[in-house]
């Protein structure tokens, strides 16, 4: 989501090669907590949990639409969702983390989440919600604006309430 | 796999929680040959080895 990040604070579009498909984002925070939970389980709490593979979605599934919407909210900025080609998703990509195969990857898996080749739905695992420990999920919004300053233009009003503030500080 | 190996050495009790891509992506056969599906030959590693709890994070 940051990969994009750019575009959202400089145009105020959110750039998306998903289609109409809903996706389960997951705030990175929230990764790191379930990783220590299921680290600091007793054996018995994790035992279904043992020699297994098991999914970690976002407490939410949004179509790009949605998740322009969530975003709009949580910075109270009207965002929009446009339909990027691979090729214009790849080169942003590319610009957030380098040219190779990490952009290509996530172009690819992209596509294939758009024409259904791959699902874009994904459940956490009854497993991982079922541990006493499992943590309450961050909405994308939260996530949004936990990381406010990567999506949106400072606030005017509060830059020149900032300014009035130095200002005043400085004079005295 | 070297990490694993090591930390598999280091201590036979270890328990390793694994993060890795979410799971269609790495079950997907036009992804092979690309990062995601790195991920899967870890967790077969790690399984082959039993000597450790493992979980693998998918998200």
């Amino acid at each position: 989501m940051l990969g994009v990040a750019g575009a959202v604070k400089s145009a105020k579009v959110l750039p998306s090669g998903f289609g109409d498909v809903s996706v389960g984002f997951i705030d990175t925070r929230d990764v790191g907590a379930v990783i220590a939970a299921v680290v600091a389980a007793s054996p018995s709490e994790r035992a279904d949990l043992v020699g297994r593979a098991v999914n970690l979605s976002g407490p939410d599934q949004l179509t790009p639409a949605q998740t322009a919407a969530s975003i709009s909210t949580a910075l109270d900025t009207k965002i929009t969702a446009v339909e990027a080609s691979d090729d214009d998703m790849r080169r942003g990509l590319a610009a957030a983390y380098g040219e190779g195969d990490v952009a290509d990857a996530i172009v690819l898996a992209t596509k294939l989440v758009r024409e259904g080749a791959i699902s874009g739905e994904v459940s956490t695992d009854p497993a991982l919600l079922g541990m006493a420990t499992f943590p309450r999920l961050r909405s994308l919004g939260d996530f949004a604006l936990a990381h406010a300053s990567a999506f949106k233009e400072a606030d005017a009003a509060f830059m020149e309430g900032g300014a009035s503030t130095a200002a005043a500080e400085g004079s005295s | 796999m070297a990490l694993v190996d090591a930390v598999l050495a280091a201590n036979e009790k270890a328990v390793i929680v694994k993060l890795s891509t979410y799971g269609p992506m790495m079950e997907s056969e036009a992804l092979k040959g690309t990062f995601y599906h790195q991920h899967a030959h870890v967790e077969a590693h790690l399984d082959a080895s039993k000597c450790c709890d493992w979980v693998s994070v998918r998200p």
